[in-house]
Protein backbone atom coordinates (compact mmCIF):
# COMPACT_ATOMS: atom_id res chain seq x y z
CA UNK A 1 0.00 0.00 0.00
CA UNK A 2 3.07 2.54 1.25
CA UNK A 3 4.27 1.41 -2.30
CA UNK A 4 1.50 2.36 -4.03
CA UNK A 5 0.82 5.70 -2.13
CA UNK A 6 4.64 6.81 -3.31
CA UNK A 7 4.46 5.83 -6.57
CA UNK A 8 1.53 8.29 -6.88
CA UNK A 9 3.41 10.64 -5.05
CA UNK A 10 6.51 10.15 -7.35
CA UNK A 11 4.23 10.89 -10.33
CA UNK A 12 2.38 13.94 -8.52
CA UNK A 13 6.16 15.44 -7.50
CA UNK A 14 7.16 15.12 -11.24
CA UNK A 15 4.29 16.49 -12.59
CA UNK A 16 4.44 19.62 -9.99
CA UNK A 17 7.69 20.45 -11.60
CA UNK A 18 7.40 20.03 -15.09
CA UNK A 19 4.40 22.75 -14.71
CA UNK A 20 6.55 24.78 -12.12
CA UNK A 21 9.40 24.61 -15.10
CA UNK A 22 6.76 25.36 -18.21
CA UNK A 23 5.96 28.47 -16.04
CA UNK A 24 9.04 29.58 -15.51
CA UNK A 25 10.01 28.74 -19.12
CA UNK A 26 7.35 30.98 -20.22
CA UNK A 27 8.18 33.81 -17.80
CA UNK A 28 12.03 34.43 -17.81
CA UNK A 29 13.15 37.03 -19.59
CA UNK A 30 15.84 37.49 -22.18
CA UNK A 31 19.30 38.33 -21.52
CA UNK A 32 18.36 42.18 -23.34
CA UNK A 33 15.30 42.32 -20.73
CA UNK A 34 17.52 42.01 -17.75
CA UNK A 35 19.67 44.59 -18.81
CA UNK A 36 16.80 47.21 -19.83
CA UNK A 37 15.25 45.44 -16.41
CA UNK A 38 18.75 46.88 -14.88
CA UNK A 39 19.10 50.17 -16.57
CA UNK A 40 16.29 51.07 -15.90
CA UNK A 41 16.37 50.02 -12.39
CA UNK A 42 19.58 52.57 -11.66
CA UNK A 43 17.92 55.29 -13.34
CA UNK A 44 15.15 55.49 -11.18
CA UNK A 45 17.64 55.13 -8.47
CA UNK A 46 19.45 58.29 -9.74
CA UNK A 47 16.15 59.94 -10.12
CA UNK A 48 15.28 59.29 -6.96
CA UNK A 49 18.36 60.00 -5.27
CA UNK A 50 18.17 63.83 -7.05
CA UNK B 1 46.80 74.55 -22.54
CA UNK B 2 46.50 71.84 -19.42
CA UNK B 3 50.09 69.80 -19.86
CA UNK B 4 48.54 66.56 -20.90
CA UNK B 5 49.72 63.45 -19.10
CA UNK B 6 50.90 59.93 -20.90
CA UNK B 7 48.99 57.18 -18.71
CA UNK B 8 48.76 53.64 -19.26
CA UNK B 9 44.70 52.24 -19.49
CA UNK B 10 43.97 48.51 -18.48
CA UNK B 11 42.09 47.40 -21.60
CA UNK B 12 38.32 47.54 -20.77
CA UNK B 13 36.99 43.75 -20.64
CA UNK B 14 33.65 44.24 -22.91
CA UNK B 15 30.77 41.65 -22.33
CA UNK B 16 27.31 41.06 -24.10
CA UNK B 17 25.15 42.10 -21.72
CA UNK B 18 25.82 44.99 -19.13
CA UNK B 19 24.55 42.95 -15.89
CA UNK B 20 27.22 40.33 -16.56
CA UNK B 21 29.59 43.02 -14.78
CA UNK B 22 27.44 42.80 -11.67
CA UNK B 23 29.39 41.50 -8.98
CA UNK B 24 27.10 40.89 -5.40
CA UNK B 25 28.65 40.15 -1.90
CA UNK B 26 27.42 37.26 -0.27
CA UNK B 27 27.52 38.35 3.28
CA UNK B 28 25.87 41.82 2.70
CA UNK B 29 24.35 41.41 -0.83
CA UNK B 30 26.06 45.17 -1.43
CA UNK B 31 25.98 45.38 -5.56
CA UNK B 32 28.80 46.18 -7.50
CA UNK B 33 30.86 46.69 -10.77
CA UNK B 34 34.56 47.26 -9.09
CA UNK B 35 36.50 44.62 -6.87
CA UNK B 36 38.01 41.70 -7.92
CA UNK B 37 37.17 39.90 -4.82
CA UNK B 38 37.05 41.67 -1.15
CA UNK B 39 33.56 43.59 -0.26
CA UNK B 40 34.22 47.46 -0.21
CA UNK B 41 30.83 47.89 1.98
CA UNK B 42 31.52 45.52 4.73
CA UNK B 43 34.90 44.84 4.29
CA UNK B 44 34.39 40.61 4.09
CA UNK B 45 37.27 39.14 2.15
CA UNK B 46 36.65 36.87 -0.92
CA UNK B 47 33.00 37.84 -0.66
CA UNK B 48 32.38 39.54 -3.88
CA UNK B 49 30.79 36.74 -6.86
CA UNK B 50 29.44 37.38 -10.44
CA UNK B 51 25.43 37.98 -9.85
CA UNK B 52 25.63 34.63 -12.85
CA UNK B 53 27.00 32.40 -10.64
CA UNK B 54 24.87 33.36 -7.62
CA UNK B 55 21.65 32.68 -9.62
CA UNK B 56 23.62 29.63 -10.71
CA UNK B 57 24.35 28.92 -7.59
CA UNK B 58 20.47 29.09 -6.36
CA UNK B 59 19.43 27.23 -9.36
CA UNK B 60 21.84 24.27 -8.92
CA UNK B 61 20.64 23.90 -5.26
CA UNK B 62 17.33 23.97 -6.06
CA UNK B 63 18.30 21.08 -8.70
CA UNK B 64 19.90 19.36 -5.95
CA UNK B 65 16.88 19.58 -3.47
CA UNK B 66 14.62 18.26 -6.37
CA UNK B 67 16.88 15.02 -6.44
CA UNK B 68 17.04 14.57 -2.68
CA UNK B 69 13.01 14.40 -3.07
CA UNK B 70 13.08 12.03 -5.72
CA UNK B 71 15.75 9.86 -3.53
CA UNK B 72 13.35 9.87 -0.62
CA UNK B 73 10.77 8.95 -2.22
CA UNK B 74 12.32 6.25 -4.21
CA UNK B 75 14.20 4.76 -1.30
CA UNK B 76 10.46 5.20 0.92
CA UNK B 77 8.88 2.75 -1.69
CA UNK B 78 11.57 0.57 -2.30
CA UNK B 79 11.61 0.01 1.66
CA UNK B 80 8.25 -0.56 1.63
CA UNK B 81 7.87 -2.41 -1.64
CA UNK B 82 6.34 -6.03 -0.43
CA UNK B 83 6.71 -8.12 -3.50
CA UNK B 84 8.83 -7.83 -6.93
CA UNK B 85 5.95 -6.31 -8.82
CA UNK B 86 6.05 -3.62 -6.27
CA UNK B 87 9.77 -3.08 -6.46
CA UNK B 88 9.71 -3.24 -10.58
CA UNK B 89 6.37 -0.59 -10.50
CA UNK B 90 8.66 1.79 -7.88
CA UNK B 91 12.02 1.92 -10.29
CA UNK B 92 10.21 2.30 -13.43
CA UNK B 93 8.32 5.57 -11.96
CA UNK B 94 11.31 6.54 -10.32
CA UNK B 95 13.64 6.24 -13.32
CA UNK B 96 11.02 8.11 -15.37
CA UNK B 97 10.87 10.71 -13.47
CA UNK B 98 14.11 10.78 -13.20
CA UNK B 99 14.85 10.88 -16.69
CA UNK B 100 11.88 13.48 -17.05
CA UNK B 101 13.79 15.75 -14.80
CA UNK B 102 16.84 15.81 -15.74
CA UNK B 103 16.24 16.29 -19.23
CA UNK B 104 13.67 19.37 -17.94
CA UNK B 105 16.58 20.64 -16.13
CA UNK B 106 19.12 19.98 -18.46
CA UNK B 107 17.20 21.97 -21.03
CA UNK B 108 16.07 24.79 -18.93
CA UNK B 109 18.84 25.84 -16.68
CA UNK B 110 19.96 28.93 -19.03
CA UNK B 111 16.04 30.14 -18.66
CA UNK B 112 15.89 29.21 -14.72
CA UNK B 113 19.11 31.02 -14.36
CA UNK B 114 17.73 34.15 -16.32
CA UNK B 115 14.73 33.81 -13.81
CA UNK B 116 17.04 33.82 -10.32
CA UNK B 117 18.76 36.81 -11.36
CA UNK B 118 15.12 38.75 -12.62
CA UNK B 119 14.41 37.87 -9.31
CA UNK B 120 17.43 39.00 -7.92
CA UNK B 121 17.43 42.52 -9.73
CA UNK B 122 13.93 43.11 -8.82
CA UNK B 123 14.36 42.34 -4.88
CA UNK B 124 17.51 43.84 -4.44
CA UNK B 125 16.85 47.06 -6.23
CA UNK B 126 17.64 49.48 -3.64
CA UNK B 127 21.25 47.72 -2.98
CA UNK B 128 21.50 47.83 -6.84
CA UNK B 129 21.26 51.40 -6.84
CA UNK B 130 23.21 52.31 -3.64
CA UNK B 131 25.79 49.63 -4.59
CA UNK B 132 26.90 51.80 -7.95
CA UNK B 133 26.22 54.59 -5.87
CA UNK B 134 29.47 53.35 -3.43
CA UNK B 135 31.00 52.63 -6.54
CA UNK B 136 30.68 56.30 -7.27
CA UNK B 137 32.00 57.76 -4.54
CA UNK B 138 34.60 55.45 -4.57
CA UNK B 139 36.20 56.83 -8.06
CA UNK B 140 35.79 60.14 -6.74
CA UNK B 141 37.96 59.21 -3.66
CA UNK B 142 40.42 57.95 -5.81
CA UNK B 143 40.06 60.69 -8.15
CA UNK B 144 41.14 62.90 -4.91
CA UNK B 145 44.27 60.65 -4.31
CA UNK B 146 45.47 61.82 -7.57
CA UNK B 147 45.29 58.86 -9.13
CA UNK B 148 43.48 59.48 -12.69
CA UNK B 149 44.10 56.50 -15.04
CA UNK B 150 42.58 54.47 -11.88
CA UNK B 151 39.51 56.72 -11.80
CA UNK B 152 38.66 56.66 -15.55
CA UNK B 153 38.94 53.24 -15.32
CA UNK B 154 37.04 52.88 -12.50
CA UNK B 155 34.13 54.88 -14.00
CA UNK B 156 34.25 53.38 -17.23
CA UNK B 157 33.35 50.26 -15.85
CA UNK B 158 30.47 51.96 -14.00
CA UNK B 159 29.39 53.99 -16.89
CA UNK B 160 28.60 50.38 -18.37
CA UNK B 161 25.22 50.51 -15.85
CA UNK B 162 25.11 54.11 -15.25
CA UNK B 163 23.95 55.76 -17.98
CA UNK B 164 23.95 59.65 -17.01
CA UNK B 165 25.29 62.43 -19.02
CA UNK B 166 27.42 63.26 -15.58
CA UNK B 167 29.26 60.47 -15.48
CA UNK B 168 29.89 60.72 -19.40
CA UNK B 169 31.26 64.04 -18.87
CA UNK B 170 33.43 62.92 -15.92
CA UNK B 171 35.02 60.48 -18.17
CA UNK B 172 35.48 62.93 -20.94
CA UNK B 173 37.30 65.55 -18.77
CA UNK B 174 39.81 62.92 -17.51
CA UNK B 175 40.10 61.97 -21.48
CA UNK B 176 40.88 65.17 -21.95
CA UNK B 177 44.06 65.33 -19.67
CA UNK B 178 45.74 61.79 -21.15
CA UNK B 179 48.48 61.58 -23.79
CA UNK B 180 45.87 59.71 -26.58
CA UNK B 181 47.73 57.51 -28.20
CA UNK B 182 46.26 54.57 -30.70
CA UNK B 183 47.17 51.76 -28.51
CA UNK B 184 44.91 52.85 -25.77
CA UNK B 185 41.59 50.63 -25.50
CA UNK B 186 39.82 54.14 -26.30
CA UNK B 187 35.68 54.59 -26.92
CA UNK B 188 33.42 57.13 -28.16
CA UNK B 189 29.66 56.01 -28.39
CA UNK B 190 28.88 55.07 -24.69
CA UNK B 191 30.18 58.64 -24.69
CA UNK B 192 27.98 60.37 -26.50
CA UNK B 193 25.39 63.10 -24.85
CA UNK B 194 22.14 64.40 -25.97
CA UNK B 195 23.26 68.00 -25.68
CA UNK B 196 26.12 69.64 -26.80
CA UNK B 197 29.39 69.88 -24.98
CA UNK B 198 32.31 71.32 -25.76
CA UNK B 199 35.16 68.52 -24.20
CA UNK B 200 33.06 65.65 -26.04
CA UNK B 201 33.48 67.54 -29.24
CA UNK B 202 37.44 68.35 -28.57
CA UNK B 203 36.99 64.41 -27.76
CA UNK B 204 35.78 63.70 -30.52
CA UNK B 205 38.17 65.46 -32.77
CA UNK B 206 41.18 63.68 -31.04
CA UNK B 207 39.70 60.38 -31.80
CA UNK B 208 39.16 61.64 -35.56
CA UNK B 209 42.95 61.92 -35.65
CA UNK B 210 43.98 58.87 -33.98
CA UNK B 211 41.11 56.03 -34.29
CA UNK B 212 39.01 56.68 -37.20
CA UNK B 213 37.65 53.60 -37.15
CA UNK B 214 35.84 54.54 -33.79
CA UNK B 215 33.77 57.41 -35.39
CA UNK B 216 30.45 55.57 -36.58
CA UNK B 217 26.69 56.73 -37.48
CA UNK B 218 26.13 57.88 -33.93
CA UNK B 219 28.92 60.28 -33.72
CA UNK B 220 28.23 61.31 -37.45
CA UNK B 221 25.07 62.25 -36.65
CA UNK B 222 25.81 63.86 -32.82
CA UNK B 223 28.37 66.19 -35.18
CA UNK B 224 26.01 66.90 -37.59
CA UNK B 225 23.17 68.39 -35.04
CA UNK B 226 25.36 70.47 -33.49
CA UNK B 227 27.22 71.21 -36.54
CA UNK B 228 26.76 75.15 -36.19
CA UNK B 229 28.06 75.37 -32.44
CA UNK B 230 30.98 73.11 -33.38
CA UNK B 231 31.93 75.62 -36.25
CA UNK B 232 31.48 78.81 -33.34
CA UNK B 233 34.68 76.54 -31.52
CA UNK B 234 38.38 77.64 -32.00
CA UNK B 235 39.12 74.38 -33.62
CA UNK B 236 35.84 73.59 -34.67
CA UNK B 237 36.77 73.73 -38.63
CA UNK B 238 39.57 70.81 -37.87
CA UNK B 239 37.32 69.22 -35.94
CA UNK B 240 34.68 68.43 -39.10
CA UNK B 241 37.24 68.05 -41.11
CA UNK B 242 38.95 65.52 -38.96
CA UNK B 243 35.29 63.51 -38.72
CA UNK B 244 34.89 63.88 -42.65
CA UNK B 245 38.00 62.41 -43.17
CA UNK B 246 36.94 59.55 -40.80
CA UNK B 247 33.65 59.28 -42.93
CA UNK B 248 36.12 58.93 -45.92
CA UNK B 249 37.01 54.97 -44.67
CA UNK B 250 33.68 53.72 -46.09
CA UNK B 251 31.85 53.85 -48.50
CA UNK B 252 28.56 53.44 -47.27
CA UNK B 253 29.73 56.69 -44.72
CA UNK B 254 29.96 58.55 -47.79
CA UNK B 255 27.24 57.46 -49.22
CA UNK B 256 25.04 58.33 -46.00
CA UNK B 257 26.97 61.70 -45.24
CA UNK B 258 27.75 63.41 -48.80
CA UNK B 259 26.70 66.79 -47.22
CA UNK B 260 29.42 66.62 -44.79
CA UNK B 261 32.14 65.31 -47.18
CA UNK B 262 31.24 68.57 -49.40
CA UNK B 263 31.32 71.02 -46.81
CA UNK B 264 34.72 69.82 -45.44
CA UNK B 265 36.25 68.34 -48.72
CA UNK B 266 38.55 70.87 -49.03
CA UNK B 267 40.21 70.31 -45.58
CA UNK B 268 41.05 66.90 -46.09
CA UNK B 269 44.62 65.57 -46.27
CA UNK B 270 45.64 64.16 -49.81
CA UNK B 271 45.15 60.84 -48.88
CA UNK B 272 41.61 60.89 -47.96
CA UNK B 273 40.89 63.79 -50.45
CA UNK B 274 42.54 60.55 -52.84
CA UNK B 275 40.00 57.81 -51.54
CA UNK B 276 36.94 60.38 -51.85
CA UNK B 277 37.86 60.95 -55.07
CA UNK B 278 37.57 57.76 -56.05
CA UNK B 279 34.61 57.24 -54.79
CA UNK B 280 33.03 60.57 -55.91
CA UNK B 281 34.22 59.32 -59.81
CA UNK B 282 32.12 56.59 -59.55
CA UNK B 283 28.75 59.00 -58.81
CA UNK B 284 29.74 61.01 -61.84
CA UNK B 285 27.40 63.59 -60.79
CA UNK B 286 26.05 65.49 -57.45
CA UNK B 287 26.94 67.77 -55.50
CA UNK B 288 29.75 66.01 -53.92
CA UNK B 289 31.30 65.29 -57.16
CA UNK B 290 30.93 68.73 -58.62
CA UNK B 291 32.98 70.19 -55.10
CA UNK B 292 35.44 67.09 -55.42
CA UNK B 293 36.19 67.72 -59.15
CA UNK B 294 36.14 71.35 -57.89
CA UNK B 295 39.23 70.32 -55.64
CA UNK B 296 41.02 68.24 -57.80
CA UNK B 297 41.36 70.81 -60.43
CA UNK B 298 42.60 73.42 -58.33
CA UNK B 299 44.86 71.28 -56.24
CA UNK B 300 45.65 67.62 -57.27
CA UNK B 301 45.29 67.75 -61.54
CA UNK B 302 49.01 67.10 -61.97
CA UNK B 303 49.43 64.52 -59.17
CA UNK B 304 50.63 61.00 -60.15
CA UNK B 305 48.55 59.25 -57.75
CA UNK B 306 45.43 61.28 -59.14
CA UNK B 307 46.28 60.30 -62.37
CA UNK B 308 46.68 56.48 -61.96
CA UNK B 309 42.74 56.41 -60.55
Amino acid sequence: MVTYVVTILLVVFAGIKVFHYRYQMKQAPSPKQLSRLVLSTLKRGQSDHE
Amino acid sequence: MMKKIAVTLRPYNRVPFAYQKLKICRNCRHFTVLGERDCMSCGKASALQSVEKKAAGIVRRDHWLTGLVWLLLSLIGLLFSSSSLQTVLVIAAGAAVAALLWTLQKRLTPALRRMQLQKMFQQYRYELASGLAIDHQAAIRVFQEGDKPRTYEMLREIGSLVHNDQLKLEQIMLLQTFQLRKDMDLMIEPLLMDSFNTDLVSYIGEIAKIRRDLIKENTFRYVLLHEMRILSMPSGEAILAAVAGAAVRKDRYMTMYPYLLTRYARFLPKDRFLRLFKYAKSARSGPLYDEVMRIYEEKYKWEPDFQNT
